[in-house]
């Protein structure tokens, strides 16, 4: 068995899941995304010590964070929620598991270093997007373009919390501020 | 004298009479008009040969800015012409005796109080003359002159304050005129004053149930020529201490005295829906409370039916069934034994679509909507969505529940006809903002459950319920809190109206109306907080991961 048969399982199994509308299917999709990436023992589990990098960055996302929390206090289960519910389970997945492995797939091709941080930045984003189109229609699609961006930003600070307070801010303003526009 | 005026208006020349209330609270009060019709409680038409009138100084009906509390020197109220004479009105007399002329002392006396405790106000010191000659129009001048007078036994010495809840007061008193040519005729009286001072504060009082009858029977349609319909406030049809208000869509005429009560007669009313609108002030609570209750009713020429409503609930009782408790609706018509709306508090009525469609059930179409959203069950165009895929998924339901706590959340259980579809969300429609979102968040909550057999749900606190629209799901179950985000009429009333229904929305705007921008769950009602467990047991996870790591 090659040492990426389980990414390419774990891929499937994630979509197999995903692909569908169920009752439980938040729930069992949190737990696979989480849960998965320990099934391949190819694959090691980001570093936390190198989390103290980019401190200063990390620092100005947190508290742009809390400020929008702030601003919007009745909003906190829901702010929690986008940082520890989704932003967590599809960071860890996709970008500190599935991208990464992605990635040594191709060098151990001996494919060019841009070819490699594209490739691999592009799949797994794909993967992303993909998981959103079931609840989402069409609009699930756009989140194509945020994924890449996530992933650039990862690979580029090696930080998985940066990516996450990305993520979760994204989605907050996209919740309290952008989507009542769009309603309107 | 049988040459009657019509109602008598003039330009006041006040800035601020202040009226002190008994309870010791400085209000003041602007007069903004007075009327004086002699004969003419109504202060309707009043014509005559004497007549025009006013025909003196002042446009009708404008107030005048001037000063009075404080100078007392003047009169306070510009003068009219009454029959071709002066009359000048004084709010400060000292003396209003029968003996009292022009040349009297008509100022220094108390000032007029206004008590909002009792809703009376003592304008006992109001004074006017004509001609020279003394009318003694204060509230309490009950002068011997009038006393034998055919009018004067039934009338009421008693100034009452009307308080129109939005700051404004009225005031409305009669009282005889004692000296000729007008001896013994009564003048009538109404101030309209405006509140500028210390005014009294309230609280939002709960909505106020109304009921309709017509002979003994209640009912929401009435029968034209059947009688007299009586509209009782469930405060009683006079309360002490309590004010009341009465409106209504059409022009239907009270002909009760009784201020929470609304009769009339069904013979003089043309058939047609009418909204009746009551506006309360419970004086009895500190601070006072203000609501209002509305009903529709339906006034139809004959009825080839029964169309008593004893449950009042909108559902006829030929259609109802007695078995129901009040917290119960028929989601469809003439079937109380399967599709029953329930709530878990309160009482569910139908809404104002349901009761105007006359499908005597909570479910309605979108052409009922179209049809009967507007004010008064009337047309209304902003009905179209754009985003409603598809309209039908088990229709949409208009009810109310009301004698909530204030202020308190409800749920409200729907039996579906149709399962829940893929990319669902509930439409909520009101005729100012045409299809808005249910709001998720501040208590309240959408849920679905399997229905145990057709028609049948879960309890309303069942576990069975599953937070978001659930696909396949036959049972909708609504969280609303009153006077929240879904609650149509914004008020902590004890009211919850909610017309809205499931719909399918198109894919390509999903995310816009129901997704929040990630695949999973993100809102505040996170699946049975398993999500939150996953999480906390990846964190202990990696935690332990780490501390093995150190180990090693």
């Amino acid at each position: 068995m090659s040492r990426y048969t389980l990414l390419l399982i774990n891929g499937a199994i994630l979509m197999a899941c995903a692909v569908f509308i169920y009752t439980a299917r938040s729930t069992v999709l949190t737990a696979l995304l989480l849960l998965l990436p320990f099934i391949d023992r190819a694959w090691q589990a980001p570093n936390w010590q190198s989390q103290k990098s980019n401190l200063t960055i990390t620092i100005i996302l947190f508290v742009s964070y809390s400020l929008l929390i702030a601003l919007n206090l009745d909003e906190l289960y829901l702010a929690l929620s986008l940082l520890l519910l989704v932003a967590l389970p599809e960071e860890w997945f996709f970008r500190a598991y599935f991208m990464v492995r992605l990635q040594s797939f191709f060098k151990d091709r001996n494919i060019s270093n841009v070819v490699t941080l594209w490739g691999s930045n592009i799949t797994s984003s794909v993967l992303f997007t993909l998981m959103h189109v079931p609840t989402q229609g069409l609009f699930g699609l756009s989140v194509f373009v945020p994924s890449l961006f996530f992933g650039w930003v990862y690979q580029k600070s090696n930080n998985l919390i940066i990516v996450i307070l990305l993520h979760a801010i994204s989605n907050l303003l996209f919740l309290l501020y952008l989507k009542k526009l769009i309603i309107n | 004298m049988k040459k009657y005026i019509n109602r008598l208006l003039t330009a006041t020349a006040l800035s601020g009479l202040c009226l002190y209330s008994a309870t010791s609270i400085s209000n003041e009060f602007r007069i903004d008009d007075f009327r004086f019709a002699m004969g003419d409680p109504t202060f309707s038409s009043w014509g005559g040969a004497g007549g025009a009138i006013p025909n003196g100084s002042g446009p009708y009906g404008t107030l005048v800015e001037g000063t009075y509390q404080g100078t007392n020197t003047t009169n306070v109220l510009v003068d009219f012409n009454f029959f071709n004479a002066p009359v000048n009105v004084y709010t400060r007399a000292t003396n209003q005796g029968s003996t009292n002329t022009a040349a009297d002392t008509i100022t220094g006396g108390p000032a007029p109080t206004i008590n909002l405790t009792t809703s009376t106000a003592d304008l006992s010191s109001w004074f006017a003359t004509w001609n020279g000659t003394e009318f003694n129009q204060g509230n309490n001048s009950n002068d011997a002159a009038c006393t034998g007078h055919p009018a004067y036994s039934s009338l009421s010495p008693t100034a009452r304050v009307t308080d129109n809840l939005d700051g404004t007061f009225t005031i409305n008193w009669s009282s005889c005129i004692s000296t000729a040519p007008f001896a013994g005729q009564i003048g009538f009286w109404r101030l309209s004053v405006t509140c500028t001072v210390g005014c009294p504060p309230s609280t939002l009082g709960a909505a106020d149930p109304l009921e309709a009858t017509q002979g003994a029977n209640v009912t929401r349609t009435v029968t034209q020529g059947a009688g007299n319909v009586v509209i009782t406030s469930s405060f009683g049809a006079a309360p002490a201490g309590f004010g009341g208000v009465w409106t209504n869509s059409g022009t239907v005429t009270d002909i009760d005295a009784d201020f929470g009560t609304f009769t009339f007669d069904s013979s003089a009313v043309t058939p047609g829906v009418y909204k009746f609108t009551y506006t309360y002030q419970n004086n009895t609570t500190t601070p006072p409370t203000k609501g209002t209750g509305s009903i529709l009713l339906k006034v139809v020429a004959s009825a080839s039916v029964d169309v008593l409503d004893t449950d009042n609930d909108g559902i006829i009782n030929e259609e109802d069934d007695s078995a129901l408790t009040e917290n119960q609706l028929q989601g469809e018509a003439g079937n109380s034994q399967t599709y029953v709306m329930q709530s878990s508090e309160g009482k569910l009525v139908l809404g104002q679509t349901a009761f105007c469609s006359e499908n005597n059930a909570a479910r309605v179409s979108m052409s009922d909507i179209t049809t009967y959203s507007g004010d008064v069950c009337s047309a209304t165009s902003n009905t179209d969505d754009s985003l409603i895929k598809d309209v039908g998924v088990g229709g949409f339901y208009d009810f109310e529940v009301h004698d909530l706590v204030l202020g308190s959340a409800v749920n409200i259980v729907i039996p579906l006809t149709a399962p829940i579809p893929a990319n669902a969300t509930y439409r909520k429609y009101t005729a100012d903002s045409g299809w808005e979102l249910f709001a998720v968040g501040n208590g309240d909550a959408l849920a679905s459950a399997p229905a145990t057999s057709a028609g049948i749900c879960p309890a309303s606190t069942s576990s069975a319920y599953i937070s978001g629209l659930n696909q396949g799901d036959t049972c909708l179950r609504l969280t609303i809190t009153d006077g929240g985000l879904n609650d149509a009429d914004s008020s902590a009333n004890g009211i919850i109206k909610d017309p809205g229904g499931i719909a399918q929305i198109e894919s390509g705007v999903d995310a816009t109306l129901r997704g929040n921008g990630c695949s999973m769950t993100a809102n505040a009602n996170a699946r049975d907080h398993a999500e939150w467990l996953l999480v906390a047991g990846f964190i202990a996870l990696l935690g332990w991961f780490k501390l093995s790591r150190r180990k090693a």
